[in-house]
């Protein structure tokens, strides 16, 4: 596998660091005036999403991680894998239950997602922003009901409950924001 | 932060009047040395610029890193206290408070011990950022805070047992004493200075001062005579009792591995017959000037984005 020296350092780069491929958000040159140069590090595991920081000798070497973005669009699952094809080559790619834990909550077929491959495997799959879902179950409103400040709990077709304005109906389609998990508008059709 | 570059050049503008005014007030002479040399005194952690030839005849040159033996060989004749402004060149350094040329000033008090020059360091810091009071630690004292080790006795074994109880994951390129001592620092030790405003650190390993004199502290262990500023955990100035024995000199001077020719020139200055028993300190102008403007970095840091 390549490496890489702390010399060529960039943010973005990825590497690998314990057995994990890493991001590198932030690299700092620490170099006291009598002193040798070392490179402080912040890296982001790509795999546990948890960040670190590391300090590195100036031009030590660190094995280069085979990383890469790929737009994809989502096929479908069967329970223990989620499919994805990438458009351009019709290469398919699947992705672990415990990958798409998150994302298995806001994907419907044909939706565009941006997967995030290592070795070429789905590590990561990033949703789209704004996905439209179905309405599934959800308490018809009551008028007048201002209890639970407008809004209450419903269920959408991919299993996600997100809290909704009381006169979305069972049956609706709205839109909802991926980020934030909150329920944006009704569904352009 | 937002950046105004009028603004900026006008504070830098004003505090290189008030440093002039201020060694003026000394009577410290204000000299400029030739930027461009045939050799260096080298250091172990820099490394010069070469230039083409600047003439026919001449070899390649390099850019100073520091006005230092040019001044010492003006103290070798009698200038008395000097000072100067200049920009020094270091090649490969380039990060938020690091550029590979920057403007130094650097001093030397004739007869002065380190302890009084410290205090004219303090006082001129009084005027160019107007911070009053200044804190004292020693350098083994520091490391005892971070990491609860004698940084002047601890072995390699002891350095990794040190940084494994402080879940510190130390490089493995860490293999000689000396890396395991600047690692630390730099990882460890030095952070903890973020939270003094000003800040003297005394007594650092002689192994990293080769220019400077030394002594025994009261436990024992061969310490040098210097010390380093920081302001808001940003390294300021270094200064120290200047070692001159020109023979001892040159040993330290030819242990360190350099493509560049030796300036002899310097040791020859160190044997002139009235060297002047001295203490100098060097000092990171663009970085007091970031300092005064409460920047974060020196500007314009994302050239050559990292």
């Amino acid at each position: 596998m390549a490496s890489y020296s702390t010399n060529e350092f960039k943010q973005g780069m990825k590497i690998m660091l314990s057995g994990d491929p890493h991001s590198i958000i932030e690299n700092e040159l620490v170099k006291p005036g009598k002193g040798q140069a070392f490179s402080r590090v912040k890296l982001r595991n790509l795999k546990t999403q948890r960040v670190t920081e590391r300090t590195f000798k100036s031009s030590e070497s660190v094995e280069a991680a085979d990383v890469q973005e790929m737009s994809v669009s989502y096929l479908y699952n069967d329970g223990t894998h989620w499919f994805f094809m990438n458009e351009g080559d019709y290469e398919q790619y699947q992705a672990d239950v415990s990958v798409v834990e998150d994302a298995k909550l806001w994907l419907s077929e044909q939706d565009k997602c941006v997967l995030t491959l290592w070795n070429g495997r789905p590590i990561i799959v990033q949703v789209p922003n704004f996905v439209d879902l179905k309405v599934v179950s959800t308490d018809p409103g009551l008028r007048g009901d201002t209890a639970t400040g407008g809004t209450k709990p419903a269920t959408l077709s991919t299993g996600a409950v997100i809290k909704v304005p009381l006169f979305v109906e069972e049956g609706e389609t709205i839109q909802v924001d991926t980020r934030t998990k909150a329920y944006q508008g009704r569904a352009k059709t | 932060m937002s950046f105004d570059t009028l603004d900026y050049l006008r504070t830098r503008a004003d505090i290189f009047q008030r440093t002039r005014a201020f060694f003026a007030e000394r009577d410290v002479l204000e000299v400029h040395t030739p930027l461009l040399r045939a050799d260096i005194a080298p250091e172990r952690y820099i490394e010069p610029i070469a230039t083409e030839a600047p003439h026919r005849n001449l070899p390649v040159h390099w850019l100073h890193t520091s006005p230092e033996a040019a001044m010492k060989r003006l103290l070798a004749n009698g200038s008395g206290a000097i000072y100067q402004l200049c920009p020094v060149f270091r090649r490969e350094e380039h990060g938020l408070w690091h550029r590979h040329e920057f403007y130094m000033l650097e001093w030397y008090r004739p007869e002065w011990d380190e302890r009084k020059l410290q205090r004219e360091v303090q006082e001129l810091i009084v005027v160019l950022l107007g911070i009053k009071h200044a804190r004292e630690i020693r350098y083994k004292d520091l490391w005892h805070e971070a990491l609860g080790i004698n940084p002047h006795e601890a072995d390699v074994q002891a350095f990794k047992e040190c940084a494994a109880q402080h879940h510190i994951s130390m490089s493995a390129a860490c293999v000689t004493r000396t890396d395991c001592v600047q690692y630390l620092f730099a990882h460890a030790v030095e952070p903890l200075l973020k939270k003094e405003e000003v800040i003297f650190v005394w007594d650092y390993p002689i192994d990293e001062s080769p220019q400077s004199a030394e002594y025994k502290d009261e436990q024992g262990c061969s310490v040098a005579r210097r010390f380093e500023l920081y302001v808001r955990g940003v390294e300021l100035a270094n200064g120290n009792r200047e070692l001159i024995d020109p023979d001892v000199l040159l040993r330290r001077l030819n242990a360190i591995n350099t493509r560049v020719p030796l300036d002899v020139g310097l040791i020859d200055a160190l044997r002139t017959k009235g060297f002047p028993d001295c203490s100098g300190v060097a000092l990171g102008m663009d970085r007091l000037v970031a300092l005064a403007m409460d920047l974060s970095a020196l500007p314009n840091a994302h050239e050559h984005d990292t």
